[in-house]
């Protein structure tokens, strides 16, 4: 009878061990993310969502650093000698280039978490409050220069066709939860992009505070958003409203030149005065040991990659007198030249500068004597007060240096060269004059074959990966 | 009541037995094959439910009543023996080997059946085929050793990562790594926090322990793991002790290995002459010179083979102490092993200690207990260069680094660039292997303990609690002179991950006979598993002194700390039925149903039936007693099952936390998908299992797999801005379909010379069903890739630009465009001509790419053990091989580049001369264009592989006897001692995406050579000694 009694209670046992572990084990709920309906549901998320789209423009294959090393690496002052950077030095980029592939990936990840906060803050306005605006100008600001980071490397310059009606990049203001066929967007004419960036930034210069304090300048403020549509209006042209523009920023009176460019780069730097929106890196996020500007730009003795350094034809860059203080930025190492621009090889943490504030002194210059086809007094002190500071030898500007328009304007290309350079602009400079690729050069300083203006190669291909999927994508020429 | 009386009237009966004038008898039994005794032999007395067994000296003695007959002698392995009881009290058996393994018992999941009556496909492999093999892992040794199971060890790095694909691949984008139980907790094969070098979660188990391993294929067999079933199964059971018999075992073995095979790079005349030649063939000048190297103002020169600067004769050393004992209560089985592995790249090593006790016990006859534990530790020392292709990686570094330099200056790493006008970025290989670490310290304990109540006959509860703990602590330096950690001051990270796995199983057996003909098995249980996974990761850099290589935080200038924790859970209900009559028929079904934590909630259970029949026709009276069927069996199955490896919560839409440098920010991490539900994979199997003239087993299988609702990480366009860009979605379908045939047999069989033979080969084609609504190729996820998933063709099928040899006019390079037609390139124009008539044409771009029918899968595969013995020499050859596969070799193209990286010799032929037939086109530097991707790379795999050989010599009998000991044998053996292939790479089992890769790459984009370090072959001489 005993063993009878013991076997009823082992049979209730299993039946209570059964029980006990009933269906808790898989009713887990994530600690480490956010259901994603609860994500703009406190001001303080929202806040952390329009971080994570700065984060977007961030990606180490887009604004971190490699958008602006791609456009330098199109242009003729700097040289790719390890061949890291071959097939866009040599224009032999083919459809499946994983560089073009990334930045594209890159660029539209970073679009479309700006339109998923907007669509979120919209959703939500009781929760952000009055603040809703603002950062739905931020978000609208980070957007614009996603696109216009894309148009400029994917299309050819606003000027390639009369109206502007040749392919840009899909202009996509509101984000998918799923993949259908409305997700199949074809290009948009490089004018409807150039529309579409007006109406962001011109909304985020309304909406945008004067200053984003303690994140001044990693973050955008008014004065970022204006001094961008001022880029975007120069490089479409219109110059009456670029120089309107830039006046905002440069009669607002928040920003001034630091006393030499040096003061301007590295550890300490990064939100001097003359820094108007920079994407901001630090040792613990940053773009890593393959994509960091320093990285790419300082010799491997120092510790970097080594794989550009400045041509020739820029370093005898008649114009560039041998004593400007700008050469300070610059390392010779053996054979080769390295800009100094981005020295924090240790942390990788340089910030990648989008706009300084010599770029808005020297837009509003240009613009103003373009719109005018005369040489002002205010244009030749803003190209002035640029080049004065790097000067040491060289005879200053006057107006009787500048017989005409056009030898002042060529003034202007040769110090936005010159102060921009190794900062991504140099490609975008040569195609809004409709200039092609001369005095490029070989790693021993040859001549490499020039390339002309709205030449096939110098834009990238739209991936392979994403025309592929999506039949509406047309190629570009070439590809 | 009525059952009680039942029993106690059968104990009364026993105990009658055991009253009456009983005699013993005794004796002792051996092997014919070599005369050893043979201990655990099982004797009783015809139609008795008990006897005794043999001690390890083969003895035995069994009482048995005044009339017994006759008495059975069986013994797995052997064939059984019947000897009448005569007057003699004495009997000594001589037990004939069996090469019939029908009689073996198999675990089929949460109980056992005889492989005869066993309805399902399973392979089981024993611990014997595995052991003592100078390799890390079981699962390497599992190649060529079971049809439909394919094995790839992606590189000769150890800890490189072991592919396993039972009957091809089950997913596209999901896991598809087979489930693996251990002792009954399903253990976890996930990353434990490893850096820049993998680690195998495998490498854990010591070899040594294994008592078999069960490979269950079929639904019938794996629908019973349910969700986790699609992939197949491998059962592992580890070794326990034997009722009567204590052995102590020894075994060691110690050699070294080598690379298998080195590529031929230039010289450093060559490097000097060809890289010029290149230059000057682009108008560019020479920038390849001899240099100064030690400053003395003269130029020196220095020739240096790279490759044999990081390899080396790596020494590997295997200790295992075990100890086996049992009584009729208690057994246990105790070992230690200790394995030092030096692989041939200088630092890769790795260390491996492990501790195992397996203790069963019957407290009483209706209640045991018992318990199975492991504990290791695996010290692994990875490459701090880096790996594959990472710029100072092996053996990218030595392939490409300058020839024209020296190794060290005056006792110092020599890390300038020579007489060479041109950096390259990679650093010198020997400095950054020998100055930089990754070391990996895993420490796992595997265990479980079981409880089992046996309340009625045939009814039994069995409650089993197993976890599987483990932590893994890397830690990695880059020292501050070279490579990486040159800029950063020095750099060390550590990552510290935590990952245990709880698994409670309860079952309910039931098993009965009813009125002899009819055998039934019923199984009830449930099951509740959870997973959880947490890791700390540190780094620090710019150390204050270079003498800081360790994580001393103070140390350095910048830290920077990470964290992260993951859980998932199961709970599972199940179900089996077995049916039997006269053994002749049989029948099985059983049912899981499965909960993952993953799924939204509506869809969180699925439910996976499958069913089997079989019909042992042998047992047919028309057929039995026949002389050469001797046994027979049609079995067929069809069933469900379901795959979950597909992350955490993989329907469940979330934003994750980012960094925007100093700014914590919020972002999309997984757009979602409440719909996600199972993915199904249906599986068809007929198979036969016979044996012929008592000798030779042949299992023959036909499947037919079909995964529909495939959980699919669909690629859609980035322009969506999804992370990865893709969404998870149920959509699409793919197949396998196949035979697999195994056979093993014994042609010679003679006291002094036996030959035993197992062979076994499967066939296997896969194909794309379908994929989203539009039926898109679906792409491996990295930007490069050679090989896609296209509705209507095999998975990984390559898609290349097609290659249309060097024109021996020009010595251009030509490829076809899309429709066939050959275009010429020049690099020093970036033009396109059409040869033919110099025209000008558009450039050979992707869109040229075609679909070739090419797959990187082999559609045959398998292996061969030849096993001979010869008075005591032994001798064991067994060849693995694949067939019908292309492999795309990336290495070769990348060493064929017109950079001043060094090149294979190949690049020798390149054209020179008008006229010359080669397939080198002429030397152009930065001439990117002629190599690109194409088939020009794409080569034939089949490989018959030398896997194992070993020459064995066991002292006789006799001798041992005099020692005391029951077996002392020595014995030789190369592992991968060669390998027949047309293939021009290191070797043709490559898989440069079983690395760190998705699972998208793993499945759809093997095959692809970049960078693979060669296999070792290695040598071993070993020592096995039992008393």
């Amino acid at each position: 009878m005993k063993k009878r009694f013991l076997s009823y209670i082992s049979l209730a046992a299993a039946v209570i061990l059964l029980q006990a572990a009933c269906t808790k084990v898989t009713d887990i709920q994530p600690v480490d993310r956010i259901s994603s309906d609860l994500s703009f549901t406190t001001p303080d998320k929202i806040n952390a969502d329009v971080i994570g789209v700065y984060d977007g423009l961030q990606s180490p294959e887009f604004l971190a650093g490699r958008s602006l090393v791609y456009s330098d690496v199109l242009g003729e002052d700097v040289i790719d000698i390890t061949g890291f950077f071959n097939t866009i030095f040599h224009y032999t980029m083919l459809a499946s280039d994983p560089y073009a592939a990334n930045e594209w990936t890159a660029g539209y990840a970073a679009i479309q978490k700006a339109n998923r906060v907007i669509e979120g803050i919209q959703a939500n306005l009781s929760v952000a409050g009055t603040s809703a605006n603002t950062y739905i100008g931020e978000c609208r600001f980070a957007r614009a220069l996603a696109m216009l980071t894309l148009v400029d490397h994917y299309a050819h310059p606003y000027n390639f066709t009369a109206d502007a009606s040749h392919p840009g990049i899909p202009v996509i203001i509101k984000s998918s939860v799923n993949f259908t066929s409305a997700d199949l967007v074809a290009r948009n004419t490089v004018a409807e992009v150039y529309t579409q960036m007006i109406s962001d930034l011109q909304f985020a210069e309304a909406n945008l505070l004067a200053s984003q304090g303690d994140a001044n300048v990693q973050r955008a403020n008014k004065y970022a958003a204006s001094a961008l549509l001022a880029r975007v209006y120069l490089y479409k042209g219109d110059y009456a409203n670029a120089k309107l523009e830039e006046e905002k920023v440069i009669g607002a009176g928040v920003y001034r030149l630091n006393a030499d460019q040096s003061a301007s780069f590295g550890p300490g730097n990064y939100q001097s005065s003359e820094s108007v929106f920079s994407i901001s890196n630090n040792a613990k996020d940053n773009p890593n040991t393959n994509n960091a500007l320093p990285m790419h730009y300082s010799p491997i003795s120092a510790g970097g990659r080594g794989d550009l350094v400045i041509s020739k034809t820029f370093l005898n860059l008649p114009g560039f007198a041998a004593d400007d203080k700008r050469r300070k930025l610059m390392t010779v190492n053996g054979n080769y030249t390295y800009t100094a621009k981005y020295p924090d090889v240790a942390t990788r943490g340089d910030w990648a500068p989008i706009i300084r504030y010599p770029e808005v002194l020297l837009t509003a210059a240009e613009a103003s004597v373009r719109q005018t086809n005369v040489v002002d007094q205010t244009a030749l002190d803003r190209l002035n007060l640029v080049r004065d500071r790097s000067r040491v030898s060289a005879t200053q500007y006057t107006m009787a240096g500048f017989p005409t328009a056009q030898s002042f304007i060529d003034a202007i290309l040769l110090e936005r060269r010159i102060e921009l350079a190794f900062e991504g602009h140099r490609i975008e400079d040569l195609g809004r004059n409709k200039q092609g690729v001369t005095g490029k050069q070989a790693d021993d300083y040859s001549p490499i074959t020039p390339v002309p203006y709205g030449a096939d190669h110098l834009i990238f291909p739209i991936p392979q990966y994403d025309t592929k999927l999506n039949a509406n994508l047309k190629q570009n020429p070439g590809y | 009541m009525k059952k009680l009386l039942q029993i106690v009237f059968l104990l009364l009966l026993c105990v009658s037995f055991a009253m009456a004038q009983d005699r013993t008898i005794s004796g002792r039994v051996t092997g014919s094959e070599d005369g050893r005794p043979l201990p655990g032999v099982t004797i009783r007395l015809k139609g008795a439910q008990s006897g005794t067994s043999t001690a390890s000296d083969g003895r035995f003695s069994l009482k048995v009543p005044p009339g017994a007959k006759t008495l059975e002698f069986a013994f797995i392995g052997y064939l059984s023996q019947s000897r009448s009881v005569s007057s003699n009290d004495v009997i000594n058996v001589v037990l004939e080997p069996s090469y019939n393994d029908l009689s073996e018992v198999q675990i089929t999941g949460y109980s056992t059946v005889l492989k005869k009556e066993n309805t399902s496909s399973i392979a089981t492999v024993t611990g014997d085929a595995i052991s003592n093999l100078p390799v890390t892992s079981f699962n390497q040794s599992l190649a060529g050793r079971a049809a439909g199971v394919q094995v790839n060890t992606s590189s000769g790095i150890v800890g490189a990562p072991v592919n396993i694909r039972i009957r091809g691949i089950s997913s596209l984008t999901s896991g598809s790594q087979p489930l693996i139980v251990v002792d009954g907790v399903p253990i976890t094969q996930n990353n434990n926090g490893q850096l820049y070098n993998s680690a195998d979660p495998l490498g854990d188990i010591n070899p040594n322990d294994i008592e078999t391993l069960d490979i269950l294929k079929d639904a019938a067999a794996t629908a019973l793991y349910g969700s986790r079933g699609a992939a197949g199964v491998i059962l592992i059971t580890t070794r326990q002790g034997k009722a009567g018999i204590t052995k102590v075992t020894y075994d060691t073995y110690f050699g070294y290995n080598e690379p298998s095979k080195k590529i031929d790079v230039l010289n450093a005349d060559q490097y000097n002459s060809v890289i010029n030649q290149k230059r000057s063939n682009a108008g560019l000048s020479a920038i390849a010179a001899y240099g100064d190297y030690d400053g003395n103002g003269t130029v020196d020169k220095a020739s240096t083979d790279w490759q044999d600067e990081v390899y080396r004769k790596g020494g590997i050393m295997s200790h295992e102490f075990a100890v086996s004992s049992g009584t009729e209560k208690t057994s246990v089985f105790a070992s230690a092993s200790y394995l030092d592995y030096d692989n041939y790249i200088r630092v890769n090593q790795a260390r491996r200690g492990s501790a195992r006790l397996n203790i069963t016990h019957s407290v009483n006859n209706w209640f045991k207990v018992g318990i199975n534990t492991q504990y290791s530790r695996n010290l692994q020392n990875g490459l701090g260069s880096g790996t594959g292709g990472t710029l100072s990686g092996i053996p990218y570094g030595p392939f490409f680094y300058y020839p024209n330099v020296p190794v060290k200056v005056n006792g110092d790493y020599y890390t300038g660039h020579g007489g060479n006008s041109l950096t390259l970025n990679i650093p010198n290989p020997r400095a950054v292997l020998d100055q930089n670490y990754d070391n990996f310290d895993t420490k796992r304990f595997l265990g479980s303990g079981f409880a089992e109540v046996s309340l009625l006959p045939g009814l039994k509860i069995k409650s089993t609690y197993g976890v599987d703990y483990q932590t893994g602590l890397s830690t990695n330096y880059w020292n501050n002179g070279i490579g990486d950690g040159a800029g950063l001051g020095g750099l060390v990270q550590e990552v510290y991950n935590e990952s245990l796995v709880w698994n409670w199983a309860n079952t309910i057996t039931y098993n009965k006979v009813i009125a002899e003909d009819h055998t039934i098995n019923l199984l009830g249980g449930a099951e509740y598993n959870k997973n959880s996974t947490r890791y700390l990761y540190a780094r620090a850099s710019g150390a204050s002194d270079p003498f800081y290589t360790q994580f001393i935080g103070s140390a350095f200038t910048n830290s920077v700390a990470n964290g992260g924790i993951q859980n998932n859970g199961f709970d599972s209900y199940f179900g089996s039925a077995n049916y039997s009559y006269k053994q002749k028929y049989l029948a099985t079904a059983t049912y899981r149903a499965d909960a993952y934590s993953g799924f939204g909630i509506d869809h969180r259970r699925g439910g996976f039936p499958s069913g089997a029949l079989a019909w042992r026709f042998t047992q047919e009276d028309f057929l039995k007693n026949n002389s050469i069927l001797s046994e027979g069996k049609l079995r067929a199955s069809y069933g469900l099952t379901g795959n979950s490896n597909i992350g955490n919560y993989p329907s469940l839409s979330t934003y994750a936390p980012v960094t925007y440098a100093n700014l914590g920010g919020a972002s999309l991490s997984n757009p979602g998908n409440p719909d996600l539900k199972w993915e199904k994979t249906r599986q068809l199997d007929i198979g036969v299992d016979a044996t012929l003239f008592e000798k030779v087993n042949i299992v023959l299988d036909y499947y037919d797999k079909k995964t529909n609702d495939l959980i699919l990480n669909n690629p859609v366009p980035a322009t969506l801005g999804f992370p990865s860009n893709q969404v998870t979605e149920n959509i699409g379908a793919i197949s396998n379909k196949g035979f697999e045939f195994t056979a093993n047999a014994s042609p010679i069989n003679t006291k002094n010379f036996q030959w035993y033979i197992n062979f076994n080969i499967a066939y296997n084609k896969s194909k794309v069903i379908s994929t989203d609504a539009n039926n898109d190729d679906i792409t491996p996820t990295a930007a490069t890739y050679y090989s896609i998933a296209r509705p209507g063709h095999e998975i990984g099928s390559y898609y290349l630009i097609r290659w249309a040899g060097v024109n021996a006019q020009t010595g251009l390079a030509q490829f076809l465009d899309a429709n066939g037609n050959t275009k010429m390139y020049n690099p020093a124009t970036g033009a396109w001509t059409d040869p033919a008539t110099g025209k000008i044409v558009s450039a050979i771009t992707s869109t040229d790419k075609v679909l070739l029918d090419r797959s990187y899968i082999p559609k045959f595969a398998g292996g061969l053990t030849n096993d001979f013995k010869y008075k005591n020499i032994d001798l064991s050859v067994f060849l693995q091989f694949a067939t019908d596969f292309y492999v795309y070799d990336n290495t070769r193209r990348a060493l064929l580049g017109q950079t001043n990286f060094n090149n294979s010799t190949e690049i020798l032929n390149s054209w020179t001369t008008p006229g010359q037939i080669t397939d080198n086109q002429k030397l152009y530097y930065g001439d990117a264009t002629s190599t690109q991707a194409s088939t020009r790379f794409l080569e034939r795999g089949d490989f018959i592989r030398g896997k194992n050989l070993q020459l064995g010599y066991s002292l006789p009998v006799a001798i041992e006897r005099k020692m005391s000991l029951s077996r002392v044998r020595i014995y030789l053996q190369v592992q991968n001692a060669f390998t027949i292939t047309g293939y021009k790479g290191t070797n043709p089992e490559v898989n440069s995406n079983n690395t760190g890769s998705s699972d998208a790459d793993r499945n759809i984009g093997g095959g692809v050579d970049s960078y693979t370090p060669y296999l070792a072959r290695t040598y071993a001489l070993g020592l096995n000694v039992g008393f």
